[in-house]
């Protein structure tokens, strides 16, 4: 059996964590006189209550020093984003949205998972220390996939995340020392970021709540915004600095660290942000030019439009400024497929990831060339190194499921008695942690409460596996992965 | 031409293979004549047109055919005939009475030879009978086509995995064509024989000779040409039931009926591919009758009568439809997307990812998650207990994801034409699979692809001659390395 104890008391220490976290919304009710401050105070003294009893139950049995196995760290990343969420969505029930348990846990996983989608309108009008939490949510779910992507994926092999194992750590038993150096070098990243991203908004005009909450969300490119109508709320320059901080927190973070150290080229050079920004520009101006052409549109306007739903689709953020769908056919399909293609690897964005795209497009290549000289020896090479068989074969395994994935959530919300459209944009949303939903069920801000229950269960476990590339989730359901 | 492959030999078969097409013509020819039409006469402008064409191509490249073709010729072959071919199938329709601009011509003839089955013609019931019985020739000739390709040369040209079903056919390629006749002539003995008894099923059953034979034909070939705009909502009741029978036939790998009519049932009864093409096949059909009978309140067998009928069609990407089945929306349409992309199995004349390749990319994955939990173990990728080598997984899922990206790509093109996403998708859908049924807001109107732009349609061609040759045959020849050297 897997011991389970060392897991234990790491998620015990991470809900504690969240419990204390609570504190800032309630201080933030407490100074505007919101009575709702209580809600939190209650949801973050349970929340404390049971971390640390989880993690004192559990103490003192690590036999194997300060690092935990290959399947531990598989229980540890579900078992984090399964168990923090309903801690979580706690403050949702105590307090001012009043939501149903459904509600309040779609709330807090589509915040953990930094998808976006929500199940409340009338966000304006909430007490701020709600909006506020929504945001912390977030920006936790993003700092938490981040170190995962760095340090868990790779040593457990998920999706071709092995490529990136020498950037990262070789061996197994080194992960928890190491991970803490990389973890706080990352966590400065993050909140040097935030607070750039931050100072902008609030130099531009936002006020200073708002500034934070947009900030949190932006950097983790989560997607809650205070408002129900999202950016359309704010002056269109908010959306030239939410584009540009967009695309960083959806380049891989390591690049960012080796910029710290004074090391541009990493960044510059990377394949995969190249790429990133490439595709970016190409859909953008794709959609510019079709705005342009068949609605008469000005240029300027149809340009920071789309680029800045371009890049918040692609980035899986899900911030939007106008109803897409009115946005015509060919903007709305580009729309999907930037949403399946997502943002970089170790970053916080989404989906299957650039980096997948690269190394499946180079297999394909081999292939054919193997096809007509199949004597020739072809090897796949990414950025010069060479990538190895194993690398390749989990890509295209990750890709395969992933379609599966998408499918199986789409058949079975449409099971719910969602329309086609809606349960196939409500499995991109969720599968690829985007944001938003099209289709008539979809509120008129965008809410999904008007899904049946078993629909948003359906996409609550979708947003969960998506987060965590599959795999890393799927393997628990393996009986093998039990057995010793 | 020392750098260039010899591209005469190749040019020698589909000479030939015109001069057959412009003799099959005068058999229209003669139906509409023989009842005083004028389109018999333009059935005859048709054949001469092609008979000519491939006399001259014949005659220029006469001699060229020495020994056997090298695989890049095999290549180059299978894609010229899918191509070039329905050009001159579509002369009728282009001439003749639809009337067709050449584009939607061509679209018509490529939806009969790849086996779609999507029609742009409105109207089918008031057309000539030469006409229809034309369209339904087209279907079974590509039927028929496609299964000599699919289990003589796809496998040497090791398209998607197919490579795997090499040592059931041939070893070597020296072998093949001597080989390739014997097995060409039982495979088209088989497929006549099913095409007759499924017309002459469909006789008794009560549909007149003409429809009984283009239906017929259609059926075999999972093709999906109606004579009429109704489909078989025209034979509903009895019709569906045994439409739906020789649909399955039509979509089973055809090698086990050479076996079968050596003498050996084994083989067909244990074909791990027709067992679960089956199986998946009815658990969707249950699904979708008990999810319209619980929603609205049709009685249960005409639910499970339609919806039997049309997944089937579907699934074996033929392409008929009946009764109210394509405007049911909900629930159904997802599952029709999934089975479609499914298809039926490989070595038929069905196309789509195919049930074998579905099959073992599963196991694959399977494999995958094994080892991640326990990396020092050996993981083996069996299929019917034969082991699958690492080329032919790799061939098979990127030949899957190749066929996902396309099926992304295409739809973002056909909206570009302005076409609605939802019809968009299942254009590119049921082109790509070669299933031929339309859904979305601009194919409910009429059933048939009528409304959809001409960069659309140009588009949608495009996607049925890639799903039938298995995309990298295509792809193949498109890169320039390829004819260099």
């Amino acid at each position: 059996m897997v011991d389970l104890r060392p897991v234990g008391y790491i998620i015990g220490l991470l809900i504690a964590t969240l419990g204390a976290m609570m504190l800032f919304p309630m201080a933030l009710d407490y100074m505007s006189d919101d009575n709702n401050w209580m809600a939190f105070l209650e949801a973050s003294v349970l929340t404390c209550l049971a971390g640390a009893l989880l993690s004192l139950s559990c103490a003192n049995n690590n036999k194997n020093g300060s690092g935990i196995t290959l399947r531990q760290s598989f229980v540890l990343t579900t078992g984090t984003w399964v168990l923090l969420p309903a801690f979580g969505a706690l403050p949702f029930i105590f307090g001012v949205p009043d939501a149903t348990l459904t509600n309040a846990v779609f709330e807090a996983v589509s915040g953990m998972t930094t998808t976006g989608t929500t199940v409340f309108s009338g966000l304006d009008a909430m007490p701020p220390g709600v909006n506020l939490w929504r945001g912390i949510l977030q920006w936790l779910g993003g700092l938490g996939i981040v170190i995962v992507a760095l340090i868990f994926l790779p040593v457990m092999k998920v999706g071709g995340m092995q490529f990136f194992r020498s950037e990262g750590f070789d061996t197994l038993g080194k992960i928890l020392p190491r991970a803490l150096d990389i973890s706080s070098a990352l966590i400065q990243i993050y909140i040097v970021l935030t607070i750039a991203c931050a100072a902008c908004y609030f130099a531009l005009g936002m006020s200073g709540f708002d500034a934070v909450v947009h900030a949190l969300t932006t950097v983790s490119t989560g997607g809650f915004s205070s408002s129900d109508i999202s950016f359309g709320k704010f002056e269109h320059s908010m959306e030239v600095v939410a584009i540009v901080f967009m695309m960083l927190a959806s380049m891989p973070f390591i690049r960012f660290v080796q910029v710290m150290q004074g090391n541009f080229s990493p960044l510059w050079r990377d394949a995969q942000v190249r790429a990133y920004v490439r595709w970016n520009i190409y859909a953008a101006i794709a959609v510019t030019a079709y705005e342009m052409y068949h609605f008469d549109r000005p240029f300027l306007e149809s340009i920071r439009e789309s680029s800045f739903n371009i890049v918040s689709t692609f980035s899986g953020t899900g911030y939007a400024s106008i109803d897409l769908s009115t946005w015509g056919p060919f903007p709305f399909v580009l729309l999907i497929m930037v949403g399946l293609i997502g943002g970089c690897t170790s970053s916080t964005g989404c989906s299957v990831k650039v980096f997948r795209y690269l190394i499946l497009l180079e297999a394909i290549k081999v292939q054919i060339r193997r096809l007509h000289s199949p004597s020739a020896m072809l090897d796949l090479r990414y950025e010069g190194r060479r990538v190895g068989d194993d690398v390749t074969n989990s890509v295209i395994v990750f890709f395969t499921l992933f379609i599966l994935t998408f499918g199986v959530v789409a058949v079975a919300l449409s099971f719910t008695g969602l329309e086609m459209k809606t349960s196939f944009t409500a499995a991109w949303t969720a599968v690829a942690n985007v944001g938003p939903a099209f289709g008539p069920e979809v509120g008129p801000t965008g809410a999904v409460d008007g899904f049946p229950a078993p629909a948003r269960w359906i996409m609550i476990i979708g947003m969960l596996v998506g987060r965590l590339e599959l795999l890393s989730v799927y393997v628990l359901f393996l009986a093998r992965f039990w057995r010793s | 031409m020392r750098t260039m492959i010899d591209i005469r030999p190749v040019a020698y078969v589909i000479g030939r293979i015109l001069i057959v097409l412009a003799i099959l013509m005068l058999a229209p020819a003669v139906v509409d004549l023989r009842n005083g039409l004028l389109n018999g006469i333009r059935f005859l402008e048709a054949a001469v047109a092609t008979g000519f064409t491939g006399v001259c191509v014949v005659l220029c490249t006469q001699n060229a055919l020495r020994g056997n073709l090298t695989v890049k010729q095999a290549y180059l072959l299978t894609t010229g005939i899918w191509v070039l071919v329905p050009a001159f199938g579509a002369l009728p329709f282009y001439l003749g009475a639809p009337n067709l601009q050449f584009s939607d011509a061509y679209f018509e003839a490529v939806s009969g030879i790849t086996t779609t089955g999507a029609t742009v013609i409105f109207g089918l019931d008031e057309l000539p009978a030469g006409m229809n019985l034309w369209r339904g020739m087209l279907n079974w000739l590509g039927g028929l086509g496609i299964a000599f390709i699919v289990m003589i040369f796809l496998p040497l040209m090791r398209v998607g995995g197919m490579q795997f079903f090499r040592t059931e056919g041939f070893d070597t390629f020296g072998k093949a064509l001597p080989r390739a006749t014997d097995l060409a002539i039982e495979l088209a003995k088989v497929y006549t024989l099913l095409t007759v008894i499924c017309i002459i099923s469909y006789g008794l059953i009560g549909m007149s000779a003409l429809d009984a034979i283009v239906n017929g034909a259609a059926t075999i070939a999972t093709g999906g040409f109606s004579p009429s705009d109704i489909s078989f909502e025209k034979y509903s009741g009895a019709g569906e039931y045994v439409g739906t029978v020789f649909m399955l036939l039509g979509s089973m790998p055809y090698l086990r009926y050479v076996q079968l009519i050596r003498g050996d049932a084994k083989p067909l009864w244990r074909d791990e591919q027709a067992r679960a093409y089956l199986r998946w096949l009815a658990v969707a059909v249950a699904m979708v009758t008990v999810w319209q009978v619980t929603h609205t309140d049709m009685p249960l067998e005409p639910a499970f009568r339609q919806t039997l009928f049309n997944l089937t069609s579907i699934m074996s990407s033929s392409g008929f439809f009946s009764g109210s089945f394509p405007a049911w929306g909900g629930f159904m349409l997802i599952v029709a997307f999934v089975i479609g992309t499914i298809g039926a199995c490989s070595g038929s004349s069905a196309a789509g990812l195919s049930v074998f390749r579905v099959q073992v990319a599963m196991a694959a994955l399977r494999a995958n998650l094994v080892k991640i939990t326990s990396p020092n173990t050996v993981e083996v990728v069996k299929y019917e207990g034969r082991r699958v080598e690492d080329d032919v997984l790799n061939g098979l899922i990127l030949f899957f994801t190749g066929y996902i990206l396309l099926l992304g790509t295409m739809t973002v093109a056909v909206s570009l034409t302005g076409v609605d996403t939802v019809s968009a998708l299942f254009a590119v859908w049921t082109c790509l699979g070669n299933v031929g049924y339309g859904f979305g807001p601009l194919v409910l109107r009429t059933g048939t692809f009528i409304d959809f732009p001409q960069g659309a349609i140009a588009i949608m061609t495009v996607a049925m001659l890639l799903g039938r040759l298995g995309l990298l045959a295509i792809v193949v020849i498109a890169l320039p390395s390829f004819w260099r050297r």
